[in-house]
């Protein structure tokens, strides 16, 4: 699972929970996809169920730490993220040599949860030590350096990712993202188009979600980056999404 | 051409900063600044002005604290240096701190390394003021008179396109349709707005004088000092945790007379030209973060700046610049995990 378009992936994580509420994997994504939309609590909450229906870890999580709510809102419960994060770490000192990719995968959700992006880069940095041909984790780790304000690092992590799978939507649209805040909105604007072009030939290979949702968040953000480049006539351009007319203004093959 | 609209909340030296280093940003944005107050409104007008943040002066780690310092520091003196410097309200000043209890007290970890004087008082200096002066600094530093400063950057403000509006803000959803950022800098008034409860008002109390001899500043124990600005001689004060009080208190005046012409007697002949009251928006750290709140459906960019306390002015600089980077973080949106 790997939507570029979380609020719709959230829905259908759910869904899925629905019918399979121990289903790890959906688990670990959804704990994702609240983390990118800023639902810091029900992130804690997907973590903290991740935990309790694994059977290496279920035996770490008490009963009287499931009271936390997961209510919706972007402010961080303090007690509810210790909570979770101290058993998350319980859970990575218990093998310390034989690292789970996935404890420091939720480790690093959790650090970028209270903004601690140094110590989430390490743990994504640990996971990709086990797992260094995962795309998705190298994508992770150039969102946390970026969003750490670790604009040069995140570029080469995101690379990687794209080294391994060329056609990866977010990891393009992210390389995208930090280009803008490098001050650097052309080749900002071309990331966004190259996502765009490769999205319309079907080719993101990682299953990015629907070609309408994906979409949706790039021509936005793409809109934003044309506003920033004080190129405001390019606007209607992309309001009509005309992409053949801006491949040709951008010099997009 | 562009179309992006950026809010801006409060009126006094954060927001205004804030606004205009936003215009410098993105010169073809739509800035307004919306605020229920302006100029003699604010707190910052209250203020003495002088560059010196307090030791315990805290953002959210110690390095992002000294950038905003430093880079404060240095948007104050680089602007003092140009044409616009007096206009602007801006000039250098030097002068002691006192303590007759704690060395402590006159020491400064900011300043030591940034102004360029920090030196300890000679002994011939701390007979300089009535009094059993123990301990004392001498330095140099910058002090903004808000008088000055506010109706320059207000004309800055208007003059490069930006938009002023005078409401009274209740709730940031009202306001958030068609701006892409709001950008929250209303000091105190964040206590309701944000609901913060971290934020507290230091009610301070000060007397302006016309006492144009004094032309060196002079800090004493129990929140005594002598700061000379533009056009007038501020007089300090007090720091009254969690007092809502905005009424000019006549205990506080005689008490803040009596220890400072304690401390200068000549100021005995100074004629008061007006006499205010500022709660000092306390907080710690200062929040100076990005926000994206969900409201009926749809999502809100939020970048707060607020919190300065006793150093509003101080560091209002420092904050806006940073600021306006997590506008662009904000506005560029989160990297996706």
């Amino acid at each position: 699972m790997c939507l570029l378009q979380d609020p719709q992936a959230i829905a259908a994580l759910n869904k899925c929970l629905d019918l399979q509420p121990t289903n790890l994997q959906a688990l670990m994504a959804l704990a994702v996809c609240y983390t990118n939309e800023n639902y810091y609590n029900q992130a804690c909450l997907a973590l903290l169920n991740w935990l309790r229906h694994n059977p290496k870890y279920k035996d770490l999580v008490l009963s009287e730490d499931l009271r936390i709510s997961g209510q919706a809102t972007s402010l961080l419960e303090p007690s509810q993220h210790k909570l979770v994060q101290d058993l998350f770490i319980n859970a990575a000192q218990r093998n310390p040599k034989d690292v789970d990719y996935e404890v420091q995968c939720g480790l690093g959700v959790l650090f970028n949860l209270s903004g601690e992006y140094n110590k989430a880069a390490d743990c994504f940095t640990a996971a990709l030590s086990v797992k260094p041909d995962d795309a998705r984790l190298w994508n992770r780790l150039g969102a946390t350096l970026a969003n750490g304000s670790r604009p040069e690092e995140a570029v080469n992590a995101y690379h990687n990712a794209l080294h391994i799978a060329p056609g990866f939507i977010r990891a393009r649209y992210n390389v995208g993202i930090t280009c803008i805040n490098l001050n650097a909105y052309r080749e900002a604007a071309e990331h966004f188009l190259t996502a765009l072009n490769q999205q319309a030939r079907g080719k993101d290979v990682m299953n990015s979600g629907s070609s309408s949702q994906i979409s949706d968040t790039i021509w936005s953000t793409l809109r934003m980056c044309v506003s920033l480049m004080n190129q405001g006539e390019l606007k209607p351009l992309v309001d009509q999404r005309d992409l053949k007319e801006l491949n040709r203004i951008f010099s997009i093959d | 051409m562009s179309e992006l609209n950026i809010a801006v909340l409060g009126g006094g030296v954060v927001g205004l900063t804030t606004a205009i280093e936003l215009q410098k940003l993105y010169r073809n944005a739509n800035i307004d600044l919306i605020a229920s107050g302006f100029q003699s409104d604010t707190t910052s007008s209250v203020a003495a002005g002088l560059f010196r943040p307090g030791t315990s002066f805290c953002g959210p780690n110690e390095e992002i604290t000294r950038r905003w310092i430093n880079d404060a520091y240095r948007y104050w003196d680089d602007l003092r240096n140009t044409s616009e410097g007096a206009l602007a309200g801006v000039t250098e000043v030097s002068g002691y701190i006192f303590s007759s209890k704690y060395p402590n007290i006159v020491r400064n970890h900011y300043l030591e390394n940034l102004v360029p004087v920090y030196r300890p008082a000679t002994e011939k200096e701390l007979k300089l003021c009535p009094g059993n002066w123990k301990y004392g600094s001498f330095f140099t530093t910058i002090v903004t008179t808000c008088d000055y400063y506010l109706p320059w950057a207000t004309k800055k403000f208007l003059e490069k396109g930006g938009k002023i509006q005078k409401h009274h803000i209740k709730d940031i959803a009202s306001i958030s349709t068609g701006y892409d950022v709001i950008v929250n800098c209303t000091g105190l008034g964040a206590k309701w707005l944000c609901n913060d409860n971290k934020l507290v008002p230091i009610r301070g109390q000060v007397i302006k004088v016309e006492a144009p001899w004094i032309r060196t500043f002079f800090y004493g124990d129990n929140d005594t000092y002598i700061i000379p600005g533009f056009n007038s001689v501020t007089l300090g004060g007090c720091r009254q945790y969690e007092s809502y009080d905005d009424n000019v208190n006549k205990y506080d005046s005689l008490s803040i007379r009596e220890r400072c012409e304690a401390l200068v007697p000549n100021l005995k002949s100074a004629k008061t030209i007006k006499e205010l009251v500022g709660l000092r928006p306390h907080r710690s750290p200062v929040r100076v973060e990005k926000e994206v709140r969900h409201c009926n459906g749809q999502k809100i960019k939020i970048v707060h700046n607020y919190g300065h306390g006793g150093y509003g002015v101080t560091t209002a600089p420092g904050t806006a610049l940073y600021a306006c980077e997590l506008v662009r973080e904000s506005l560029a949106g989160n990297s996706k995990l």
